[in-house]
């Protein structure tokens, strides 16, 4: 199964750990490079479907500085497919890059 | 900017946590780090993700689900019929004297219309409608289904005792015709609608909304009553948003089951009438077009109706 970019980077930010919905927001802008800027609709998309397929686990909600959170998890599940999901582009871009590399020699 | 996000919000449906908590506001405020385009732009992803929620929701709904919203549009058509046909006999428009044609060109003869009275049968008739919505909103079956059954009883009484045959002009919903060149609903036109909203009330999973949803009813009933003024023909206007409803059922009634039932349903209102104009086909001004609607009609009957059936098999 395909994942798109923002759903990979949402679960590639919480690969460290538990993190809750504005700080996936910023660790996904980081990781990308900036490539990546998921507005909160996107964000809450992704992980409501993540959520539901039992990639991503939801913690209990918490009041924090007056602001309403909740962490979110990578399941194992998550993990194996994040894995899957990266060698699959590892393969992707190998086809590329070996073409490319032959072509230049 | 706070509310503004609240707002869209509501894009979400009722169960989600974008509607249960503050989480989702909490985090769009952040996002949008006080700026009002990022504000904006942080609302405008919140409607569109909402949107797609109710999307996706909406292939897990039930037909009970599709006949409940069945209900409560019907009731809220019903309720405008009945307030449409106090305000045309309270205030009668000019007298035409000239003969009248209606429903796609049966031409009849030219009774005088005049005087129309608010009489015990508009009264009792608004009185039902306005029953089933309450009962509706309340959540309560004994008072919706005996209101939907009373609604059924004065339409029946109508349809079966005061309309004359074929007589358009004959009966209660004549008021509807007064001159005009076509109009929906007269003389037995409304029964079927009342056959459908009994039954699909006496079946229909009912939910207990707020007290607000009442006077929202007719707040939605308002507007329907406008055009029917507004628009020659009376309600036939609602024939468009019919037919939008059928090819849009024809097209997703498959993924949802409510948008299937509630064609499902309008043609069910709708066919007889069209039926009882095909079987007046000589005096019919264009036939094709009726039989194009009948055809489309009919097809929006059975599509939706194969593609809940096929929902149930698999």
């Amino acid at each position: 199964m395909e994942i798109r970019r923002s759903t990979y980077f949402v679960l590639a930010s919480l690969l460290d750990g538990p993190l809750h919905g504005y700080a996936i927001i910023r660790r996904a802008d980081e990781l990308s490079d900036g490539h990546v800027r998921l507005s909160t609709g996107t964000l809450f998309g992704a992980l409501d479907r993540l959520v539901e397929s039992g990639l991503v686990e939801a913690g209990e909600e918490e009041k924090v500085e007056g602001r309403v959170r909740r962490s979110y998890t990578l399941t194992q599940d998550g993990h194996t497919a994040l894995a899957a999901e990266a060698g699959r582009m590892r393969r992707a871009a190998g086809v590329v890059e070996a073409r490319a590399a032959r072509a230049a020699t | 900017m706070r509310r503004l996000l609240a707002l869209a919000c509501r894009a979400f449906p009722p169960e989600h946590r974008a509607r249960q908590s503050d989480e989702v506001i909490d985090t769009a405020a952040l996002a949008a780090d006080g700026s009002t385009v990022g504000t904006l732009h942080e609302a405008l992803s919140l409607v569109g993700a909402g949107l797609s929620q109710r999307l996706r929701g909406e292939s897990r709904r039930s037909v009970p689900d599709g006949v409940r919203l069945l209900v409560g549009v019907l009731a809220v058509v019903n309720l405008a019929v009945a307030l449409a046909g106090v305000i045309v006999v309270a205030q009668p428009l000019p007298v035409y004297h000239s003969c009248r044609v209606i429903l796609s060109g049966v031409e009849s003869s030219c009774a005088p219309m005049l005087p129309f009275v608010v009489d015990w049968w508009w009264i009792a008739f608004t009185t039902a409608a306005a029953g089933i919505v309450l009962g509706l909103v309340l959540g309560n079956r004994l008072l919706a289904a005996g209101a939907a059954m009373a609604n059924l009883a004065l339409v029946g009484y109508d349809a079966l005792f005061l309309v004359n045959g074929t007589d358009w002009f004959s009966g209660h919903l004549a008021a509807f015709t007064y001159g005009q060149q076509s109009a929906f609903p007269v003389g037995r036109h409304w029964l079927p609608a009342a056959i459908v909203l009994a039954l699909a009330t006496a079946v229909a999973p009912l939910r207990p909304r707020t007290l607000m949803s009442f006077p929202l009813a007719l707040v939605a009933a308002v507007p329907l009553v406008v055009l029917s003024r507004e628009i020659p023909g009376s309600f036939f206007f609602l024939l468009g948003p019919l037919a939008a409803i059928v090819v849009l059922a024809i097209a997703f009634g498959g993924l949802a089951p409510r948008l299937a039932m509630l064609a499902v349903g309008g043609v069910l209102v709708a066919l007889p009438s069209e039926v009882v104009c095909l079987a007046h086909r000589s005096i019919h001004h264009d036939s094709f077009v009726t039989w194009a609607v009948a055809a489309g009609l009919v097809l929006g009957l059975l599509l939706p109706l194969a593609q809940l059936t096929r929902r149930r098999l698999t």
